[in-house]
């Protein structure tokens, strides 16, 4: 079987609560605090259900079907990376009062780990991390910032950086530009541990990616279903069946890799999670911007929402590598 | 559990390893697709080898002659039957779509006949369903059967058969009444091909070689109890035939992909392609895709045929023509190793895996399948 009957009625439960506060105001205190959704993969010493990343990844497809804006990405693959070595923080995390958020990217390099201008000193028994941070998902919002420099990850009290928020494409998901200005730093791992941080970033917005594939399809399968035309439903025409059908087989494909990335072995994620954002990302693309498409008028329209899928597909498409960056990536870690 | 599946491991593996040498070391990568007609008698001999060791039939009930063997043990057949070079099989259409065929719809005394004959490799099958006029709309089959006495006879043409040439046995699909709709009329025959009213005659290939046919039916015959399914029922067999769907025999045709990969991968790394960012792209790409496939078969496994079937036959067809395309990207390509049409294994791979988005459903048919589950069957023309 794919899927429990657990994690079925965690996906039914999630899905109905996000049809219902979606839009809400308060849908992060809702999430947090009535089903404590940034607790379930934490382990229950530090008041989580300790859940496992399969589940992370259902509700991250819920949250991605319903274009949840709210920092729930960040703050569960943050949660995730860093596990006992920020002990202190995962109660906070858990309980919704503390979002997290991890700091890769700079400008001019993107997210290529090998070439990090932000440095981390030590002094005084801690560390001083300066540098730049671009493309900082919800950073404006964070309270903690798990920050990939050279020497490994750092965390860092969002007070302790000066933030910049940016108008986003996709306006679902702000993201910040973050400065460090000697801004004291505590080691919680090496450079394997940043590495690994950023691989479930990447699986994380992987899971996100087939929930926004699934919901686009799901709307433009109905459109067609409902929009006349000729006198027919416009479902009728086989040249958009077998465009239909040819982005199903790529809504199913990336299922299935997520699916499997979320299982996989700990050291099967340096190249799964790559692979499955490239495979996810690359199908929620394609599903929605075909889904405009076949809309045609009212899928240009500001009012529709064909556009927030689009733009959401897009954003997760390029953050943390583009497709062309992680297939390098996947090729060389799989030894190509 | 695993431990017992490792035990199995060895166990097939070992007597791979004790059997495909001397007389039959040179199967070794031999057969499969666009190669069918290499040693063949060699290959039939070695099938007669594997069904005494009972490895056909594998997966079949205990009281039908098989092992009872569950999904993981199947799967781990399939692996190493390909890890260790072993030969195009030839009693597969018998083992995987007549087989199942009967424990379905076949009467006890049908599977008591047909199926140790099969799991022995002592009867080969074939399918008879495309024709002339019907091929992805198989319900308009024109090839006729009428009762006499005891025997059903058959007066018609199938196309595309194949290996009919090597066959015992051939599964029909053939009208037997005129006059009722298109999908009620018709029925599931078991015809023995060895008799003077049927001719099977070869049909070459784009590749040069030639592993289907054509078969005329000229009032064959065969014995009135050789109908599966009453008559008139013949079409949801033919149908559940289909929806035998390749199942575990995909990780196992998943390991030959990989084989194929890893000659595309090498051969474009010894002539210098790989280093170009454009080449690594296309080839990493080919490479995710192979892990697609077996992510995707491992999230479906066991699951009934269904939409996800016809995803998977067109994510394998599309990728695994995408891998021919790779292989040839390179002007050497363009001559034939010999005379008269000698291809190397990359123009091989390149020129059959045409026929992959054709047989077994083409990937139009596929699609429309994809799309009725999605979108209901409204307008399919
Ligand atoms: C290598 C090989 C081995 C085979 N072995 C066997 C065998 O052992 N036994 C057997 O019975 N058959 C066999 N076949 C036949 C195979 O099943 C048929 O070729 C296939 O079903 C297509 O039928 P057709 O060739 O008549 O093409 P057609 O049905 O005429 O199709 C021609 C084109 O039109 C498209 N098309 C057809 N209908 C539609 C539609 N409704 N909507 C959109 N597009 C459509 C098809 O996809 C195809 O692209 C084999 C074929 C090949 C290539």
């Amino acid at each position: 079987m794919t899927y429990s009957q657990e994690q079925e009625q965690l996906r039914e439960t999630l899905r109905a609560f996000l049809a219902r506060f979606g839009d809400d105001k308060e849908v992060w205190g809702r999430l947090t605090g009535e089903l404590g959704l940034t607790a379930l993969a934490i382990d229950e010493r530090y008041g989580g259900f300790g859940a496992t990343l399969a589940e992370v990844g259902i509700a991250l497809e819920e949250t991605g079907r319903a274009l949840l804006a709210a920092p729930y990405l960040p703050t569960v693959a943050t949660a995730a990376a860093l596990g006992e070595a920020a002990a202190d923080e995962l109660p906070g995390i858990a309980a919704g009062t503390t979002v997290a958020t991890l700091a890769v990217a700079e400008p001019g390099t993107a997210w290529r780990l090998d070439a990090l201008a932000t440095t981390a000193r030590e002094s005084g028994g801690g560390w001083r991390l300066d540098g730049v941070k671009e493309y900082v998902l919800d950073g404006q919002h964070a309270d903690l910032l798990a920050v990939v420099a050279e020497g490994g990850l750092f965390l860092v009290r969002a007070e302790e950086t000066r933030r910049t928020g940016h108008s986003t494409l996709d306006q679902t998901r702000p993201q910040a530009r973050v400065v460090f200005d000697g801004a004291p730093g505590v080691r919680v791992g090496d450079g394997r541990a940043a590495a690994h941080a950023v691989d479930l970033h990447l699986l994380a917005l992987a899971a996100e990616s087939v929930g926004v594939a699934r919901a686009s399809l799901e709307a433009t399968a109905a459109h067609l279903l409902t929009r006349t035309q000729f006198g027919v439903p416009l479902a009728t025409f086989q040249a958009l069946r077998h465009r239909v059908a040819d982005l199903a087989v790529k809504v199913e494909a990336a299922t299935s890799t997520v699916w499997y990335a979320l299982r996989a072995d700990p050291d099967e994620l340096p190249v799964a999670a790559p692979l499955a954002k490239v495979v996810a990302t690359e199908a929620a693309y394609a599903v929605t911007a075909e889904s405009i498409q076949l809309h045609g008028g009212i899928g240009f329209t500001w009012e529709h929402d064909a556009h927030r899928y689009f733009k959401r597909a897009t954003a997760n498409r390029l953050l943390f590598g583009d497709p062309v960056t992680l297939r390098r990536l996947v090729g060389a870690r799989a030894g190509i | 559990m695993d431990g017992d599946l490792a035990a199995f491991r060895a166990e097939v593996r070992d007597w791979l390893a004790a059997h495909l040498t001397g007389e039959f070391a040179p199967l070794v990568g031999a057969g499969g697709p666009g190669r069918e007609h290499e040693l063949t008698e060699l290959r039939v001999a070695w099938e007669r080898e594997l069904g005494a060791a009972g490895w056909i039939g594998l997966g079949w009930p205990v009281a039908d002659g098989g092992r009872g063997a569950d999904i993981a043990r199947q799967v781990v057949f399939f692996e190493e039957y390909a890890r260790a070079g072993g030969p195009g099989r030839l009693s597969h259409i018998g083992e995987y779509l007549l087989a199942p065929t009967l424990v379905a719809y076949g009467t006890p005394e049908q599977r008591r006949r047909f199926l140790p004959p099969i799991a022995r490799a002592q009867e080969l099958w074939c399918q008879g369903y495309s024709e002339p006029e019907a091929g992805s709309d198989l319900a308009s089959v024109r090839t006729t059967a009428v009762r006499d006495g005891d025997t059903w006879r058959i007066t018609g043409q199938k196309v595309w058969t194949s290996l009919a040439h090597i066959a015992q046995w051939c599964f029909v699909l053939a009208r037997t009444d005129p006059s009722a709709s298109r999908h009620r009329g018709l029925s599931y025959l078991l015809v023995p091909m060895d008799q003077p009213g049927i001719e099977v005659r070869p049909i070459v290939q784009l590749t040069g070689t030639s592993e289907f046919n054509e078969v005329f039916f000229d009032g064959a015959v065969t014995a009135a109890a050789n109908i599966v399914g009453a008559p008139g029922d013949g079409w949801r067999v033919a149908i559940g035939t289909l929806g035998f769907e390749r199942g575990v025999a995909t990780l196992g045709q998943q390991v030959g992909f990989a084989r194929e990969l890893d000659a595309v991968i090498a051969a474009a790394r010894a002539d210098g392609r790989l280093a170009d960012p454009v080449h690594y792209d296309r080839l990493v790409d080919a490479w995710i895709g192979l892990r697609v496939l077996r992510y995707h078969a491992l999230r479906t496994l066991g699951e009934s045929a269904g939409a996800n079937a016809s995803v998977a036959k067109l994510l394998w067809a599309n990728w695994h023509q995408r891998l021919g395309e790779l292989a040839v990207d390179e002007p050497g390509a363009m001559l034939a190793e010999g005379e008269p049409y000698a291809l190397s294994d990359a123009q091989r791979l390149f020129l059959f895996t045409r026929a992959d988005t054709i047989y077994g459903g083409s990937n139009e048919i596929q699609r429309g399948i994809v799309a009725d589950a999605l979108l209901g069957k409204v307008g399919r023309r």
